[in-house]
């Protein structure tokens, strides 16, 4: 995994790293992704992906109107508001 | 105009009560800014989503309606991006199982047009931008909306015909009442892609343009990208693959910032949202359930009579058409009549009311019967026509026709004893008249008025002309 | 009233509180009392939670005494995991962007098990966001083992693993991914089951991998886990994922065979066990074959047949795990950018991308961040295929294995982890061996199904092993009844 392929994935994750732990993460994955090869071995021609465990019949919910959050409580779990609304910082991409 | 290559990407506010995910009210989007939220569309830590089963089954109806392959099964993916609108940084979406697949749209001239797919997600919170601020304020009550989302393929060529197309997808929309969708709303947004075809037939590079909030400015942005990408290419340069936005003041499309280049979604299936069994029983039920689709109205209305431009507005009206639909039932007299006074009378009184027919009469039924009753009294003669505008008003707010004629005294006098009587009188009266009428036979008709007026406008003037006629006659 | 010396089983406070020979209060009071002595020796506990405890207490004593029935669980006090959300108690899934979270409703289960009588009286210490095998990676600092205070208690429900073996509580509620119940069961030496997929709502349990996350639970009677998953099961119309599983495992327990042994009774006759010939061998500490060696022969002599199984795609499982794990943790992890309810750090002006990434630099620990890159890696554009979509494929092949093994057997039976307790610090800069020991139990994760560890047998002084053992779909009331058997015996 070269650098630029870390920083693209830190970007896509919106994680920042720092310069000291770079090259231990990128040696942490490298060591961790090779031993996953063993994988490759295994013969999966013709499975299908096993994506949930269970089979569940009626997974579905009716369109009935129940309480949320009391407003309050809901806004005061923002970090920050601004009367009713929560305030966020402003996107640096186009305003719409 | 050189040829375009127009497609359109179209998200509708499904109709039901509660959200797609969540069981928070999905209606109240004018209500104080997060009021109706919970730990589900806030996406706090622990909240599993539940899918709305309503929300399903009226896409389906959607995309039955446009003629969709519908899967056995479908499921919901996430669609991860960064963005504050969305509380858990990815949208609830469908990804290569939607709901619909492979369906088309007919415009109103007959064309088709292609629809690539129709699917099911949740809708983002609404940010606003306060101006020269460094912070956006989030209103969380729209986030977890259920949204359709369709596609269609680039058939469309001109901007006419895309904004017809709009029309016509919004009246399906509301027939099969899957979505109110209306753009004033908000519940009915479109992106439009457009490229220009290039002298080999092949497709030029094509342009989003995004935020065009209602079919007029489709339209126009529609126009003014064509033209913009016909000048750049005449002028030798090329048109550049990006995504521009509609400027409603300006009257142009501008290019914006793009947000992340060719993003990566990352589409991985929803591990929280079980597989959804389709079965073919309860698809078939759907599409026997179907309500009479716009298109086919338009050509019903038409067989009936009526033109072009009222049976297409009818068509494109749930309520109107139900109305009319319903009146014509209980009416002897030709649909055309019906048709002429609920466009002109009834709509004009609705317009002086400043209301709709739908908020006036919210009952179809109801409201047809006394239509139909007024109609009759009208065509049977029992009231003149202008008789019949005057107490429409009165029908409307739900008296009985019949009643009000009474009430009025407006039933026409036919009774030829009481018209005789009233025809010698005035033929007494007027000996003068009398004489021309015996010359110029036209003159009759000023004694017709006369009659008219002396009757107070209730006598029946079929009958009276019938008279005078008679009486001349014997007279000469 | 006076509490009696701590009783170890659930089930008998809760019967001592219903004849009105002890009170709520008085078991709640005691439990803190050990729980705060406990917490300065293991650091098993991110919060005490006395105030709220002494009132759900008193307001239970209240209400026996005015006649109303004895929950079945009335008066038991338990410890929470601290990636289960309990409303107006700080939750912090050992993380520091939640540090300060405060969540507005209880999780189904906790809500269940406090309908039932229960008392919450502490948060226990965990791995961060549950990502971890030895509740190291802990904003709150690490947990230490009770029985060897210089090693680990495992992970990553290593505080409420220390919770019940060290006396602070009988009954602990935990969360297992790949083993985060079990292993640590296993190091402490108490018993730890994760049922079947579905069986336990995952509402309000933070999530971390939500296709192989179960609630699970901790405690030293196997008869106390029935109970308590009696009051927890039931479909929850809050996750679409959880199935209809009947409270039946209390009554079922009671009337098998198991339940009145007597001395040299076979209350396992007929019982067919599959050891899993992938997990034991050289791969394992000499003291983990030894001891599961002899709990398996324990396991004859009550009557079990048992007999050696292939899971062929065994040793496939653990890169299947943690790439579908990672993956979906990416997932979940996206929605903490300190906007809502989580540490932010930045300032508006600075830009939503810069606050965010600096928040979540800020808010994730090291192995947090790890897995968060697998992830994104796993189901990045060019490498979803090879990686995610074949994992996928791997945990089918894995779990078809399983299956054709039960074709066969009742149960399996594996190592629950391939070592034992390690001291603390041995393996946080070595995240692949701190992998690898998970390698036995993300067989039933991967699949889905319920499984066990018990407490195997070890010479006197010796750390702790366990011996694990897997039911088919829907099968864990017979873990509980080998359990008990093993126990009893």
């Amino acid at each position: 995994m070269t650098d630029a392929e870390l920083d693209h994935l830190a970007e896509l994750a919106r994680l920042q790293l720092e310069d000291d732990e770079r090259d231990a993460l990128r040696a942490d994955l490298e060591r961790v992704l090779t031993h996953f090869e063993t994988m490759q071995a295994v013969d999966v021609e013709g499975l299908e992906p096993m994506l949930r465990p269970v089979h569940v019949d009626d997974p579905l919910r009716d369109d009935v109107v129940r309480p949320g959050l009391d407003p309050e409580a809901a806004r005061a779990l923002a970090r920050a508001r601004d009367g009713d609304f929560l305030r966020v910082p402003r996107t640096a991409a186009d305003d719409g | 105009m050189p040829d375009a290559v127009i497609g359109l990407e179209i998200h509708l506010a499904v109709r039901t009560r509660s959200k797609m995910f969540c069981s928070c009210d999905a209606t109240g989007f004018g209500d104080a800014p997060n009021q109706h939220v919970c730990p589900v569309c806030m996406g706090l830590a622990g909240a599993l989503p539940v899918a709305n089963r309503e929300a399903i089954d009226r896409t389906l109806r959607f995309a039955l309606a446009l003629d969709c392959t519908v899967p056995q099964r479908t499921q919901f993916h996430r669609k991860h991006y960064v963005y504050p609108d969305a509380p858990k940084n990815y949208q609830i979406s469908q990804y290569d199982q939607p709901l619909g697949e492979h369906g088309a749209l007919a415009l109103p001239g007959g064309r088709r047009i292609g629809i690539t797919r129709v699917h099911l997600e949740e809708d983002a919170g609404r940010l606003v931008h306060p101006p020269y601020a460094d912070h956006s304020l989030l209103d969380l009550n729209r986030a977890g909306a259920p949204l359709m989302e369709m596609v269609t393929e680039p058939d469309l060529r001109t901007p006419e015909e895309a904004r017809a197309f709009l029309a016509e997808v919004r009246a399906v929309a509301r027939a099969v009442g899957a979505s109110d969708a209306s753009p004033e709303e908000g519940k009915m947004r479109a992106d439009v892609n457009v490229s220009l075809r290039r002298p080999d037939g092949s497709f030029g590079t094509k342009v989003e343009v995004k935020n065009v909030n209602s079919f007029r400015s489709v339209e126009a942005a529609l126009h003014h990208e064509i033209q913009r990408q016909t000048r750049l290419l005449e002028d030798g340069f090329e048109v550049v693959q990006e995504t521009r936005g509609w400027n409603e003041g300006g009257q142009k499309t501008v290019p914006q910032r793009s947000k992340e280049a060719a993003a990566d979604y990352r589409y991985m299936p929803d591990p929280d949202l079980p597989a959804i069994d389709l079965p073919v029983a309860h698809v078939d039920a759907l599409r026997a359930a179907m309500p009479e689709l716009p298109a086919a109205k338009r050509a019903r209305y038409a067989a009936l009579g009526l033109e072009p431009d009222a049976a297409a507005q009818f068509a494109a009206d749930v309520h109107a058409s139900a109305v009319f639909d319903a009146t014509c039932a209980a009416f002897d007299g030709p649909p055309t009549t019906v048709a002429n006074w609920l466009a002109s009378e009834v709509a004009g009184r609705l317009r002086a009311r400043e209301t709709t027919l739908e908020a006036v009469a919210p009952d179809p039924a109801a409201f047809a019967a006394r239509l139909a009753d007024l109609l009759a009294l009208v065509h049977d003669r029992t009231i003149s026509a202008t008789a019949g505008k005057e107490i429409l008003d009165a029908v409307l707010d739900g008296a009985d026709p019949a009643r009000v004629v009474d009430e009025r005294g407006l039933a026409r006098v036919a009774d030829e004893g009481a018209l005789r009587a009233l025809v010698e009188t005035v033929m007494a009266e007027h000996p003068d008249v009398v004489a021309s009428a015996k010359v110029e036979p036209k003159a009759v008709n000023a004694l017709l008025g006369r009659v008219m007026k002396a009757s107070g406008g209730a006598a029946d003037a079929q009958v009276v002309r019938r008279l005078l006629e008679a009486a001349l006659a014997d007279d000469a | 009233m006076p509490a009696a010396d701590p009783p170890r089983r659930a089930t008998d406070v809760a019967a001592a509180v219903a004849d009105g020979r002890t009170s709520a209060r008085a078991e709640v009071d005691a439990a803190l009392a050990r729980a705060d002595a406990l917490q300065a020796t293991t650091n098993a506990f991110t919060d005490l939670l006395g105030e709220r405890a002494r009132a759900a207490a008193d307001a239970l004593d209240a209400r026996l005494a005015a006649g109303e029935a004895a929950p079945p669980l009335a008066g038991v006090p338990i410890a929470v995991k601290a990636n289960l959300a309990v409303a107006g108690v700080r939750t912090s899934a050992g993380a520091a962007i939640l540090r300060d979270y405060v969540p507005p409703e209880t999780a189904t289960v906790v809500a269940r098990l406090e309908a039932a009588g229960a008392i919450p009286i502490a948060m226990a210490n965990l791995d961060a966001f549950g990502m971890g095998s030895s509740s190291e990676a802990s904003v709150h600092g690490p947990v230490r083992n009770p029985v060897d205070p210089a090693r680990v208690a495992g992970g990553s429900s290593g505080g409420s693993a220390a919770a019940v073996a060290g006396g602070a509580v009988p009954l602990a509620v935990g969360t297992d991914t790949g083993g985060s119940v079990r292993q640590p069961a296993a190091f402490t030496g108490v018993l730890g089951v994760k049922p079947t997929y579905g069986t336990l709502s995952r509402s309000g349990v933070i999530a971390y991998a939500s296709s192989l996350d179960q609630v699970g639970l901790l405690a030293h009677d196997a008869n106390d886990l029935a109970v308590a998953l009696d009051a927890m099961v039931g479909r929850d119309p809050r996750d679409a994922t959880s199935l209809d599983v009947p409270a039946v495992f209390a009554r079922d327990l009671r009337t098998s065979p198991a339940a009145d042994a007597g001395a040299g009774d076979a209350p396992l006759a007929g019982l067919r066990v599959g050891r899993v010939v992938e997990t034991f061998g050289e791969g394992n500490a000499a003291e983990v074959e030894a001891a599961t060696a002899a709990t398996l022969a324990r396991l004859e002599v009550l009557g079990a047949e048992v007999r050696d199984v292939a899971v062929p795609a065994a040793p496939a499982a653990l890169a299947a795990y943690y790439l579908i794990a990672s993956a979906e943790a990416s997932s979940n992890l996206a929605r903490y950018d300190g906007t809502i309810a989580g540490v932010r750090v930045g300032e508006d002006g600075d830009g939503q991308v810069a606050v965010t990434t600096a928040s979540r630099g800020a808010g994730f620990g090291r192995e947090v961040r790890r897995r968060i890159l697998m992830g994104t890696f796993a189901l990045s554009a060019g490498h979803v295929d090879a990686w995610y979509a074949r994992a996928l494929q791997v945990r089918r092949k894995v779990s078809d294995d399983l299956t054709a093994a039960f074709g066969h057997v009742d149960l399996l039976a594996t190592p629950t982890a391939p070592g034992v307790a390690y001291p603390l610090g041995a393996r946080v800069d070595d995240p692949l061996a701190m992998y690898l020991g998970d390698a036995d139990t993300v067989l039933a994760n991967l699949a889905g199904l319920g499984a066990i560890s018990v407490p195997a047998d070890v010479p006197g002084g010796a750390l702790p092993v366990g011996l694990q053992l897997l039911a088919p779909p829907l099968g864990d009331g017979r873990l509980l009844q080998v359990a008990a058997a093993l126990q009893r015996a």
